[in-house]
């Protein structure tokens, strides 16, 4: 097992985080890393926002994995903070190491740690592996998702 | 549906009735909502005051080319038309602030609400999945 960090991301990772976004089934099809340009635009604005978390795993110098966190105030469950996980990705060379739980398991511990009542996360329905993944983590099919194209 | 405007802290007796919720952690949710960049809290208002609520959440995320996205929930109403208006309301806002998709979640049991936002052209795309602390 290689030893590893979870920490902020930084302008510099963006890079490599892209190639973990497009190295999968459906991120293959919408994400391109050949030009940073957006993804750059849209790294400067969750950095400024204090709600916000993009966070890396790093092994040495190489990018192992990625998850966005983002803390959402509501008035449901009285009031509850809530936190939201996106875009988690691990690198296809350390799946199945245990990282993707680990990296999880910190997300859970973030929320937690700035006050969240739940952790929530929504997965597109082809992915079944994926909400296995989630539900042996102790997530639970709580509600159906809609998305409508703008 | 008269107007849809920004939720005040004056609304919050409106708001405690809307979730049944108890008044003062839903004050102190307001509070945080109303100081909180990417959420929009609004109530419907009709001549009998305060009829619906509704937070729209803009997000930015990498994926999708650093799409900016919306969330759409907390939607409460004290009836059908009001939530149309609530949800006709979302739509024009998220495409205003630049969102390329809009979200929207429901309880798994409520299998009438998919037929009723497919009419605004949601189309049931994920699982939603929550862990409580």
């Amino acid at each position: 097992m290689t030893d590893y960090t979870i920490r902020r991301a930084r302008r510099d990772d963006i890079g490599a985080i892209v190639r973990m976004l497009a190295d999968d089934q459906l991120g293959a099809t919408r994400d391109d890393p050949e030009d940073l340009g957006p993804y750059l635009r849209a790294f400067e604005e969750i950095e400024a926002d204090p709600n916000q978390l993009l966070v890396v795993v790093a092994a040495g110098e190489q990018l192992v994995g990625t998850l966005q966190l983002t803390i959402i105030p509501g008035l449901a469950r009285r009031g509850a903070l809530r936190g939201q996980v996106e875009a988690v990705r691990i690198h296809a060379e350390h799946r199945g190491s245990g990282l993707g739980a680990d990296l999880m398991r910190w997300a859970i511990d973030e929320s937690r740690r700035r006050g969240c009542a739940l952790v929530q996360l929504t997965s597109d329905t082809s992915r079944t592996a994926a909400h296995r993944f989630y539900e042996r983590l102790g997530f639970e099919p709580s509600h159906t998702g809609f998305k409508l194209k703008l | 549906m008269d107007v849809i405007r920004r939720a005040r802290a004056t609304d919050v007796e409106a708001l405690v009735r809307l979730f049944g919720a108890p008044g003062e952690p839903l004050a102190a949710a307001l509070r945080e909502l109303m100081n909180t960049p990417h959420v929009t809290l609004v109530v419907a208002e009709d001549d009998n005051g305060v009829a619906g609520t509704a937070q729209l959440t803009v997000l930015r995320g990498l994926g999708w080319e650093g799409a900016t996205r919306g969330l759409l929930e907390g939607i409460r109403a004290v009836r059908r038309g009001v939530t149309s208006a609530l949800l006709t309301w979302g739509i024009d806002e998220a495409r205003r602030r630049g969102c390329t998709r809009l979200h929207l979640d429901s309880g798994l049991a409520r299998a009438d609400l998919g037929e009723f936002y497919a009419r605004f052209g949601f189309a049931h795309s994920y699982q939603g999945f929550t862990r409580a602390l």
